[in-house]
C-alpha cells in the first residue's frame, strides 16, 4: 500500500502473525508465517509503540510532532511512509 | 604452506530447499520455501579452523540457488587444497556428483561429511567419489585434519567440552540474506521420542555449553554482526529448568542481547518459566504435538499429553507474547483415517500462528525406522526419499499414498485457515 493510499483517520494494529519485544530501544518483530524479523529503532519504534495504543494514523502524526524537533510535514509524511512499508510487509493491518 | 579449506552447502536438489541441519543434521528437503537457514556445522567448522590460525572459506549454494556446476565453479574459483562437502539424508547422490566434479576440475584433497555417514553402508558409497569420509559431530574433526591428522584418526568429537564450539563468523557468507542465523547451546536429548534423529546423532546423553558463552555468542551477534534475532538449535532447550533460568537470568543480566526462538517439548515448560523465557527475549517456541494418539505415542515413546494440556500451554506461550509453532508427523504407527482426521482438526483448534506438518520418517538409527523395517512398512529403501515431505513408509491402517493424502489435506487446510490474532 503506498502512503498516498493511507487516510489520516485510519487504524492500524500489529498483524496477529508476529510477536515482538522491545530490546535495547529497539523493537524486534518476527513474523511467523515467513520467519523474517524486522527491527525498528528511534522514530520507527515510536511509531510502532504508537501503533499499539491503535491511535489513528493522524494522531500518531502529531504525537511525534510533540516528541521530535521536525517540522510537522517531514513527521507526517514520514509516518505515513513507515505504517505503509509495514502494511506491504504484513506485520500491521487495519484494526 | 598451510591447507586452504573450502567449506561447501551442496545445491538444493531440483524443486526443493535443503535445510542440511533438520532432523539432528539427518537433513529436510522442502518442496516450497522460502526461507533460506544456514547450516550451522558447517559455519562451526569453518570458524574452529580461522579461530585456530588455518585458512577456511564457505560456499552456501543453498542461499546462492546455485546449480551443481555454478557450485563447483565457485568451488575452484577459491583455488582450495581441501574441499568439504556437507551432505545429508536425502542428498547424498547428489552431493557425491558434486564431489565428482570437482575431483575432476582441481587437485584438492575432497572430503564428505554428514551424520547419516557413520552407517557403513552410506560410507561405502561416498568412498568411491571422494578421499575421505567423515562421520559424527564433524566440526571438531576439520581442526584435528588441519593439524595434519588422518581423517581415519580425526577425533571429530565435541567431548564434553563444548566451549570448544567457536562463535560462528557469519561474514563467511552474506549472511544477511539468510531468513535469521542459527545456534546451539546444547546437544543430545534423553527423552528417546522413537521418531526422533536427534539421540542417534548427537547422542542421548544431554551436554551444554556454559551460560557465559551462550551470552557472548548472543552478544556478538548483535555487536559484531548487528543481528536481532537468532534461532537455537537445541533438540529440547529446556529440557533442564535450573539451566534454563540461569541462562534466562544471565540473559536478563546482559540487558537482553538479542531475541531468540527454540525448540522444546510442552512437559518441560510451565506458566512461571515461560513468563521469564519471555522476559529474556524468547519470541518464538516450537513444540511437538506430534499426535493425539494414545496408541502412536506410546508405540513412540512419548508421554501421552491431553489435548486440555497442549490448548493451555499454548495459550501460556500466547499470553506471553510469543509465537507459538506446532509441529504435526502425520502416518506413525497406530495412527488410523479417523485419528489422523482429528490430529489435523486439532492442529486447527488449537490455531497456533504457526504449524509444521511432516510425514513419518524412517530416519537411519530411530525406533521407528526399527519398527518399520521389522514390520515391513518401509517402502522406499531408498535414502534419496528419506525427508518428511516425501512418503517414505506406510503403518498398519494407513498406506503411503494416504499419508501423504493426510499431509497434503493437512497443509491445505492449514493454509486456509482464518489468522489468529496474537492478544
Amino acid at each position: 500500500m503506498s502512503r498516498a493510499t493511507l487516510s489520516k483517520n485510519q487504524v492500524f494494529k500489529h498483524a496477529g502473525r508476529v510477536a515482538w519485544r522491545k530490546v535495547a530501544d529497539e523493537a524486534v518483530i518476527l513474523d511467523v508465517e515467513t520467519a523474517a524479523y524486522f527491527s525498528l529503532d528511534g522514530v520507527g519504534l515510536r511509531i510502532w509503540e504508537l501503533i499499539g495504543e491503535k491511535r489513528t494514523v493522524e494522531e500518531i502524526s502529531r504525537e511525534l510532532t510533540k516528541e521530535y524537533d521536525a517540522p510537522a510535514e517531514t513527521i507526517r509524511r514520514d509516518c505515513e511512509e513507515l505504517i505503509g512499508r509495514l502494511r506491504k510487509e504484513k506485520i500491521v493491518e487495519p484494526a | 604452506m598451510k591447507d586452504r579449506f573450502v567449506f561447501v552447502d551442496p545445491p538444493s536438489p531440483p524443486g526443493f530447499v535443503s535445510f542440511k541441519h533438520s532432523h539432528g543434521g539427518y537433513g529436510e528437503f522442502c518442496r516450497e520455501s522460502r526461507l533460506r537457514i544456514p547450516t550451522l556445522d558447517l559455519f562451526h567448522g569453518a570458524s574452529l579452523l580461522l579461530d585456530n590460525g588455518f585458512s577456511a572459506e564457505i560456499v552456501d549454494s543453498v542461499l546462492e540457488g546455485h546449480s551443481l556446476a555454478q557450485s563447483a565453479d565457485e568451488v575452484v574459483r577459491r583455488k582450495p587444497s581441501v574441499v568439504v562437502i556437507r551432505t545429508a539424508c536425502a542428498s547424498l547422490p547428489r552431493d557425491l556428483e558434486l564431489a565428482q566434479n570437482l575431483r575432476k576440475r582441481c587437485g584438492a584433497q575432497i572430503i564428505i561429511y554428514g551424520p547419516q555417514l557413520a552407517a557403513e553402508s552410506e560410507r561405502a558409497k561416498a568412498r568411491e567419489a571422494v578421499d575421505a569420509v567423515v562421520a559424527g559431530d564433524a566440526p571438531a574433526a576439520f581442526l584435528d585434519i588441519a593439524r595434519g591428522k588422518t581423517p581415519k584418526e580425526a577425533s571429530g568429537v565435541w567431548g564434553d567440552n563444548l566451549d570448544a564450539v567457536p562463535i560462528p563468523r557469519w561474514d563467511l557468507v552474506d549472511y544477511k540474506r539468510y531468513t535469521y542465523v542459527t545456534s546451539q547451546t546444547s546437544w543430545g536429548c534423553p527423552l528417546g521420542c522413537g521418531y526422533c534423529s536427534y539421540p542417534v546423532t548427537q547422542g542421548a546423553r544431554w551436554k551444554t555449553r556454559s551460560i557465559g558463552s551462550v551470552v557472548r555468542e548472543f552478544s556478538a551477534l548483535r555487536d559484531r554482526y548487528r543481528l536481532r534475532y537468532v534461532q537455537l538449535r537445541d533438540p529440547e532447550f529446556t529440557f533442564n529448568r535450573r539451566r534454563t533460568v540461569d541462562l534466562c537470568t544471565a540473559l536478563i543480566e546482559a540487558g537482553v542481547p538479542i531475541t531468540w526462538g527454540c525448540d522444546t517439548r510442552l512437559d518441560t515448560l510451565d506458566e512461571e518459566l515461560i513468563e521469564l523465557m519471555a522476559k529474556a527475549g524468547c519470541l518464538r517456541v516450537t513444540f511437538g504435538v506430534e499426535s493425539l494418539n494414545p496408541q502412536a505415542l506410546r508405540l513412540m515413546n512419548r508421554p501421552v499429553f491431553s489435548p486440555e494440556v497442549i490448548k493451555a500451554k499454548a495459550a501460556c506461550l500466547k499470553k506471553n507474547r510469543m509465537l507459538a509453532y506446532a509441529l504435526y508427523i502425520i502416518g506413525l504407527p497406530g495412527e488410523t483415517r479417523k485419528s489422523t482426521r482429528e490430529l489435523i482438526d486439532f492442529a486447527l483448534e488449537l490455531g497456533t500462528e504457526a504449524a509444521s506438518f511432516s510425514m513419518a520418517t524412517p530416519f537411519p538409527g530411530t525406533a521407528l525406522e526399527r519398527l518399520g523395517r521389522a514390520r515391513g512398512w518401509i517402502s522406499a529403501p531408498d535414502p534419496r526419499r528419506l525427508t518428511s515431505s516425501v512418503p517414505s513408509m506406510r503403518n498398519a491402517d494407513l498406506s503411503a499414498g494416504e499419508i501423504e493424502e493426510f499431509y497434503l489435506e493437512a497443509k491445505l487446510r492449514w493454509g486456509q485457515r482464518k489468522q489468529p490474532a496474537l492478544t
